[in-house]
């Protein structure tokens, strides 16, 4: 898979590695969560993703957090682990440049 | 400048307080509704920036008991949505908020958003201040009018009970009345003054030639109370004011509280000393001579509550005289503002009439 490169902001250089570590640690939970059928959760989880990505300077996270939200109201379990692997191999091929 | 971001989300807040981190701006931090009315116990906030959805209390509720409660009613508030919350947004902003940012918000825009709103409540601070000044100064004005008037009523009275001394009677009425016209120009110029279009014009005056102007307004009062004002003021002490107001405002409302304040048979003391400064003079901590002024009474005195806020026009109270004599409560603002104009300080010093105590009284030191 080809790499992602992104140019951010350098005064989010402090907050961008922790915001990332939180989404990973987020996905590694969702399969658990898609078994339990907890969508207050996903649905909560995608809206803050859907609400911080863009403004980080990771649109990627908003859109996979938007579409995700509209997945876990129709509690479509297949497209929610979808979204979220998705977004599991798009920050897994993330380059991130501070400027 | 202090604003408060209540969110439960730890990536909104620290984004929030990293994007404002170049502006003159203290960022305080809620992550919910309960901990945010904490901060707003303590601080003084200006801008809210509130979350729709969170767990226990959402944005509308908080919103709602901000809105509810006057200590908080007047700060702006911003919700902050993601898109699709924007139609429930709408009977937010019904609720008193001034704004909403959507999320993910741009850092451009959610700047440009807060200036706006921070300079618009600054904006309104400033009028409803301005306001209440101005409230403050038309009390002010019918108190310090109601002492010429009430003199030249004084001597209409005399003149109908002793026509033969009609001829001086007139001139202290005609004193009196060209007093309470200065007053009148006063307030114009003070006015001008607040708006910047003029300032007061200070000019050296002899001390004690002042002191006797006031004197004669306000001795009448003074009389009917048999009280004696004894005056220890050199006449060879200048002061630079601007005459008007020394007398009508400032000298004329520290006697009138002393003598209000005096009790029957005593003595108010009027005393000034010149203190020199400069290379030659006593102390040379001064750059130049102070005159020290005191209006002394040995009177009721007062509680120290009282003592502290009695030159905050928002707290000042009134109290009756030992006789029952009303007053405004406005009187020692003005005072403040016309000795700091001089460029002058003023302090009081009081010990409350309590049994056992024989000590009590009040001085006002004027320092110019």
């Amino acid at each position: 898979m080809d790499r992602h490169e992104l140019i951010i902001d350098a005064d989010f250089q402090d907050l961008v590695p922790d915001y990332l570590a939180r989404r990973k640690t987020e996905l590694e939970t969702i399969g658990e969560r898609v078994e339990e059928s907890d969508f207050t959760y996903l649905k909560r989880l995608s809206h803050d993703w859907h609400g911080t990505g863009e403004s980080y300077g990771i649109p990627f996270v908003s859109e996979i957090g938007e579409a995700l939200n509209r997945a876990a109201k129709a509690e479509d379990k297949a497209t929610i682990l979808s979204l979220a692997e998705k977004l599991e191999q798009y920050l897994a091929h993330l380059d991130i440049r501070y400027e | 400048m202090k604003i408060l971001i209540i969110d439960d989300n730890p990536d909104i807040r620290n984004l929030i307080k990293v994007i404002l981190r170049p502006y003159d701006i203290d960022v305080l931090l809620a992550d919910s509704g309960k901990a945010g009315f904490e901060v707003l116990e303590k601080e003084d906030i200006e801008l809210i920036i509130l979350d729709i959805i969170m767990p226990d209390m959402d944005g509308f509720e908080v919103c709602k008991t901000l809105k509810g409660d006057p200590q908080t009613a007047e700060i702006p508030v911003i919700f902050l949505s993601v898109k699709d919350e924007t139609t429930s947004l709408v009977s937010g902003l019904k609720l008193g908020a001034v704004d909403y940012i959507s999320k993910p918000f741009h850092q451009d825009e959610f700047i440009a958003r807060i200036k706006v709103h921070l300079a618009l409540h600054e904006s309104r601070t400033l009028l409803r201040s301005r306001l209440e000044e101005n409230k403050q100064l038309i009390h002010i004005l019918s108190h310090d009018l109601k002492n010429p008037i009430g003199c030249a009523q004084s001597f209409v009275e005399l003149m109908n009970e002793d026509p033969d001394n009609t001829e001086e009677y007139m001139d202290y009425i005609k004193l009196s009345l060209e007093q309470g016209l200065q007053i009148i120009d006063l307030v114009r110029h003070f006015m001008a003054i607040k708006d910047k279009k003029a300032k007061l014009e200070l000019k050296k005056r002899n001390l004690r030639q002042l002191i006797d102007i006031a004197l004669s307004i306000i001795m009448n009062k003074a009389r009917e109370k048999d009280i004696s004002v004894d005056v220890n003021v050199d006449s060879g002490i200048y002061i630079e004011v601007d005459e008007v107001s020394f007398i009508n405002s400032v000298l004329n409302n520290l006697m009138t509280n002393a003598i209000k304040f005096s009790f029957p048979g005593s003595v108010i003391e009027i005393n000034a000393e010149q203190i020199p400064g400069g290379k030659n003079g006593q102390d040379p901590g001064l750059e130049k001579d102070l005159i020290r002024i005191c209006v002394v009474d040995q009177g009721m005195g007062m509680p120290e509550d009282i003592r502290q806020n009695l030159f905050d026009l928002k707290k000042s109270v009134s109290r009756s005289g030992t006789e029952g004599e009303l007053g405004t409560g406005f009187g020692m603002p003005l005072v403040k503002k016309f000795v700091e104009a001089y460029g002058g300080t003023i302090e009081i010093l009081s010990v409350e009439k309590k049994e056992g105590r024989d000590n009590h009284g009040t001085t006002a030191v004027i320092s110019l």
